[in-house]
C-alpha cells in the first residue's frame, strides 16, 4: 500500500514538472523558435540549397591545335556530355588560361597538333585536360566525361581499323569484358540525397541542445532553480522526477518535429526513402531520448540564455564530420572514433541513412540502435548527476525561497 | 565601477575596459581561441590521410577460377580498395552493404574465365553505396579502372598472339589516351580541398557570434550607456575600442590557420602568402562589420545571435565550398555574394591554389573592404539602441 502511494505521488510529481516545463517552453520565445521554427525552416532551406543535386554543363574551353575532323569530333563529344559545356575555342593556351582566370571556364581541353597524325599512324595519341580544383565536383564531372568520350572514340577508331569485321567481333576486340555500374540507394549520385539525411538528424539534435541550453541558461541567470526543489522536500528522489518530467515534455514536443523532419521532408523533396517508416520511428525513440539527455547534461555549461548559441552552434559542423557521412568512420583516427561514439547524432545519422536511404531494417542497424539506448542510459545518469550537483550548489548559495528574478551581478 | 575609473575615457580606456570583459568571462576565451583551435586540430587530424584509403568492399565470385581469383587479388592491391568479404550471393553482399560493413561490391559472373577466353563477353557488374558520397566515388573509379584493365589484358593477349608488336598494343588498346591535370591539387586530397574553405568558414561563424554577443551583452547587462560614456559618447570610439582587441585575437587565430595550412602542412600556396594574410585580415574585419550590421538592424541579443548563427552556418553551404555556386538556384547565387567568406574563398582559389595574378581577385578584395566599411553609416542607429538599453529576452 505504502509503495503504491509513493508511486502515485511520484507520478503526480512528474506530471507536475512535465506541465510546468510546457509553460516554461511556451513562455520563452527563444525556445519556441529553437524547438519549432528552426526544425521547420532549416530542412527546407538546406534542401533548397542542394536541390539541384548534380552539377551539369560546367563550362570548359578547347585549344585545338590539330584542327582536324577527328579533333573537332572530340571537342563536340565533350560538349555533348551532360557534365561539360564548351563555351569557347581558344587560339592558344594563353587565351585559355585567361578565360580560366576570369572564371569563364573551369577546364581546358588541349588537343596537340599531332593528334590525328598519331592516330592515323597507329600510335597512341594523347590529349591533355587541365581542371580547376576549387570544386571537386567540377573535376569529377570533367574526368568522367573525358574518360567516356575518349574511350568511345577510341573504340570507334579500333572498329574502323578492323574493316569488314562483324559487330560481334568488334565488341570482342574493343571490350572483351564489358561492365555495368550501379549506384545503389542514390541513383543519380546527388549531393542532396547524400547530405540531407545527415543534416536532418543533426537539426533534430542541435535544436534540442540549443533549446534546452537556453532554458537552463534562463534558469541559471534568473536564479530560479530553487523553484524546482523548494516546497517539494517530501520527494526524496526529486531529481529523478525532475529529469523524467522535463524529458517527457521535450520528447512529447518533438514527436511532431520528428515526423515532419524524418518522414515528411524526405517525401516532399523526393529523397531516397525506401525504409520502413514504422521501424524508422522506433529507431528515432532512443535517438530523441539520448539527444534530450545529452542536451540536458550539456546545459550545465550554459550560464546565461544566449551563451547556448556560442557554445553549441559551431559543434554542428564538428558533429557532422565526426558522424562519418563525409569522411567514413573506419578511416578516422581512433580518438575521433571514440569521441564520435558518444555523440547521439553519430549513431542517429548512421542508422537513419541506412534505414531511410538504403532500406535497411532495424535489425541491420542493431549496433547503432543499441548504442543509442546505451547513450540514453549514460546521459540519463549524467543528467541526474549534474542536476543533483546544481541543486546542491544552489542550496549552498542559499537562494532557496528567495525570488530575485533580476540578476545582481 | 569605482568613481576614479569613471573619469578615464577615450579609446584606450575603452580598449582596457573591453580587455577586462574578455578575460572576466571564460566563454570569450573558449569561443575566440578554444573553438577555432579545436576545429582546426579536429578537421586536420580527421583528414590527415588526404583520401580515405582501403575502403572495405566485397567480391562475389561466381566463377571460382584462377582468373577470377587473380582479378580479385588485383582489385585488392589497389590503394583505395580492401576486399574484406567474399560472400556467396548478391543478397549476402547487399545485406552487408545495408549493415554498413562494406561500401561497395563487385560481381564476377559464372564462367567468367571460359567466356573471356572464348570471346563471349562475360559482364562484370559493380555496385557502390552512394549514400556515402566520397567512398562511393572513389570506389566507382577503382572498380571501373579494374574492369577496363581486365578488358585490356584480354585484348593484349589476343593482339600479341596475332603477331602484333608490343609497341603497337597500347595504341590498339587505347588509341586516345588522356592526361588529366588536377591543377593545384594533383593528389585530389580532400584535406586540402575541404580545410581551406571550412576553417575560414568556421572562423567567420565564431567572429559573427562573438561580436554580436559582446555588443548585445552590453544591452542585456544594461552597461551600454556606461560603455558609451567611456568612449566619450562617440559610437566610433566605442565600437573601435570594443572590436579592436577582438580583431587582434581573431586575426592571430587566422594567422595561425594560415601558418598551419601553408607552412606546417605545405598545402598548395602558389602565390604570395601576403595576399592571403591580407585576405584573412579583411575576412576578420568584414565579418566583424557584418555582425555590427546585424546588431544595428536587430539590436537584440537573441535575434542578433539567431541571425549570426543562421548566416554563419548557412555560409558553409551557400558559399559554394562543396556544391558550386553556379549550379545553385539564382536567389542562393545572389545571397552567396553577400557572405564575406565567399569572397575569401574565391581569393584563396586564385591566390593560393592557382596562384594567378592579383588583378583577377581585385573585386573580391574590394567586396571585403566594402563589407568592412558598410557598417559605419548604420552606427548612429546602433548608438540609439545602445542608449535605449532595452533587453528583449
Amino acid at each position: 500500500m505504502k509503495l503504491l502511494r509513493s508511486i502515485k505521488i511520484g507520478l503526480a510529481d512528474i506530471y507536475y514538472i512535465w506541465r510546468r516545463e510546457y509553460r516554461a517552453v511556451f513562455q520563452d520565445w527563444g525556445v519556441v523558435i529553437f524547438f519549432f521554427a528552426l526544425p521547420f525552416v532549416y530542412p527546407i532551406v538546406y534542401a533548397a540549397i542542394y536541390n539541384p543535386e548534380v552539377v551539369r554543363e560546367v563550362p570548359m574551353v578547347v585549344v585545338d591545335n590539330a584542327r582536324t575532323p577527328l579533333s573537332r569530333e572530340l571537342a563536340r563529344e565533350m560538349d555533348a556530355t551532360p557534365h561539360a559545356r564548351v563555351v569557347s575555342y581558344c587560339a592558344n593556351m594563353e587565351e585559355a588560361k585567361r578565360m580560366m582566370y576570369e572564371k569563364h571556364c573551369y577546364g581546358i581541353l588541349f588537343i596537340p597538333s599531332d593528334f590525328s597524325r598519331k592516330v592515323e599512324r597507329g600510335e597512341q595519341s594523347v590529349v591533355s585536360f587541365y581542371s580547376d580544383m576549387s570544386i571537386l565536383l567540377n573535376y569529377k564531372g570533367f574526368l568522367i566525361a573525358l574518360t567516356d568520350v575518349t574511350m568511345n572514340l577510341g573504340g570507334r577508331l579500333q572498329t574502323q581499323s578492323l574493316g569488314g569485321a562483324s559487330q560481334e567481333q568488334i565488341n570482342v576486340a574493343t571490350q572483351p569484358i564489358p561492365y555495368v555500374s550501379v549506384n545503389l540507394y542514390n541513383p543519380e549520385a546527388g549531393l542532396a540525397s547524400f547530405l540531407l539525411p545527415a543534416i536532418l538528424i543533426l537539426i533534430l539534435q542541435q535544436s534540442l541542445i540549443l533549446g534546452i541550453g537556453m532554458l537552463a541558461g534562463g534558469i541559471y541567470e534568473h536564479r530560479r532553480l530553487h523553484l524546482f526543489y523548494s516546497g517539494r522536500e517530501h520527494m526524496h528522489n526529486n531529481v529523478l522526477h525532475l529529469v523524467v518530467g522535463k524529458s517527457l515534455c521535450y520528447f512529447s514536443l518533438y514527436i511532431l518535429c520528428t515526423a515532419y523532419i524524418l518522414h515528411f521532408i524526405p517525401w516532399l523533396f523526393r529523397y531516397p526513402q525506401i525504409g520502413s517508416q514504422v521501424e524508422i520511428y522506433s529507431f528515432a525513440v532512443p535517438f530523441l531520448l539520448s539527444s534530450i539527455f545529452f542536451g540536458m547534461t550539456l546545459s550545465v555549461f550554459v550560464r546565461d540564455r544566449e551563451s547556448s548559441f556560442l557554445l553549441f552552434v559551431f559543434t554542428s559542423v564538428v558533429f557532422l564530420f565526426i558522424s562519418g557521412i563525409t569522411w567514413p568512420r573506419y578511416a578516422m583516427p581512433e580518438y575521433w572514433k571514440w569521441l564520435g561514439a558518444i555523440i547521439p547524432s553519430t549513431w542517429g545519422i548512421e542508422g537513419f541513412v541506412r534505414m531511410n536511404t538504403a532500406g535497411a531494417g532495424i535489425y541491420d542497424v542493431r549496433h547503432a540502435y543499441t548504442m543509442l539506448w546505451i547513450l540514453t542510459g549514460v546521459y540519463f545518469l549524467t543528467t541526474c548527476l549534474v542536476y543533483r550537483y546544481q541543486i546542491w550548489k544552489d542550496k549552498k548559495r542559499g537562494f532557496s525561497g528567495v525570488l530575485d528574478s533580476e540578476s545582481n551581478e | 565601477m569605482s568613481e576614479q575609473k569613471e573619469y578615464k575615457t577615450g579609446l584606450w580606456a575603452t580598449i582596457v575596459r573591453e580587455l577586462r570583459l574578455l578575460v572576466s568571462r571564460p566563454i570569450y576565451v573558449l569561443c575566440m581561441v578554444g573553438a577555432p583551435l579545436f576545429c582546426c586540430l579536429f578537421l586536420l587530424s580527421l583528414m590527415h590521410e588526404g583520401l580515405p584509403h582501403k575502403i572495405p568492399v566485397a567480391v562475389v565470385d561466381h566463377d571460382h577460377t584462377a582468373t577470377s581469383r587473380t582479378f580479385t587479388q588485383q582489385l585488392g592491391s589497389l590503394e583505395s580498395v580492401d576486399v574484406v568479404y567474399k560472400p556467396n550471393s548478391f543478397t549476402d553482399a547487399r545485406e552487408m552493404m545495408q549493415a554498413g560493413e562494406i561500401f561497395g561490391f563487385l560481381i564476377i559472373p559464372e564462367d567468367f574465365e571460359a567466356k573471356a577466353l572464348a570471346g563471349r563477353q562475360p559482364e562484370i557488374s559493380f555496385y557502390t553505396n552512394d549514400a556515402y558520397y566520397i567512398p562511393a566515388s572513389l570506389l566507382y573509379k577503382s572498380f571501373k579502372t579494374m574492369s577496363v584493365l581486365a578488358s585490356g589484358a584480354v585484348v593484349r593477349q589476343v593482339l600479341l598472339s596475332a603477331g602484333a608488336e608490343d609497341s603497337q598494343v597500347m595504341a590498339k588498346l587505347q588509341p586516345i589516351a588522356t592526361d588529366m591535370h588536377a591543377l593545384g591539387n594533383p593528389w585530389i586530397s580532400y584535406s586540402i580541398y575541404l580545410n581551406n574553405s571550412f576553417l575560414p568558414g568556421l572562423l567567420q561563424l565564431m567572429i559573427l557570434l562573438v561580436t554580436v554577443f559582446s555588443i548585445g551583452s552590453e544591452m542585456k547587462r544594461a552597461t551600454s550607456r556606461e560603455w558609451l560614456r567611456r568612449a566619450d559618447n562617440s559610437i566610433i570610439i566605442a565600437i573601435t575600442g570594443k572590436l579592436l582587441p577582438q580583431t587582434i585575437i581573431f586575426f592571430s587565430m587566422g594567422l595561425l590557420y594560415l601558418s598551419i595550412l601553408y607552412g606546417y602542412l605545405h598545402f598548395p600556396m602558389h602565390g604570395n602568402i601576403w595576399h592571403m594574410i591580407f585576405a584573412m585580415f579583411l575576412l576578420v574585419i568584414a565579418s566583424q562589420s557584418f555582425a555590427v550590421i546585424i546588431m544595428s538592424f536587430a539590436p537584440s541579443l537573441r535575434i542578433g545571435l539567431s541571425a549570426a548563427g543562421l548566416v554563419g552556418v548557412l555560409s558553409l553551404s551557400i558559399a559554394g565550398f562543396s556544391f558550386p555556386v553556379p549550379a545553385m538556384y539564382l536567389p542562393f547565387q545572389a545571397v552567396s555574394y553577400v557572405l564575406p567568406v565567399r569572397h575569401y574563398f574565391l581569393i584563396y582559389v586564385d591566390q593560393a591554389l592557382n596562384g594567378i595574378p592579383l588583378y583577377y581577385s581585385r573585386m573580391n578584395y574590394v567586396a571585403l573592404i566594402l563589407f568592412a566599411v558598410a557598417s559605419t553609416p548604420l552606427l548612429p542607429r546602433l548608438k540609439k539602441a545602445l542608449i535605449r538599453q532595452i533587453y528583449v529576452p
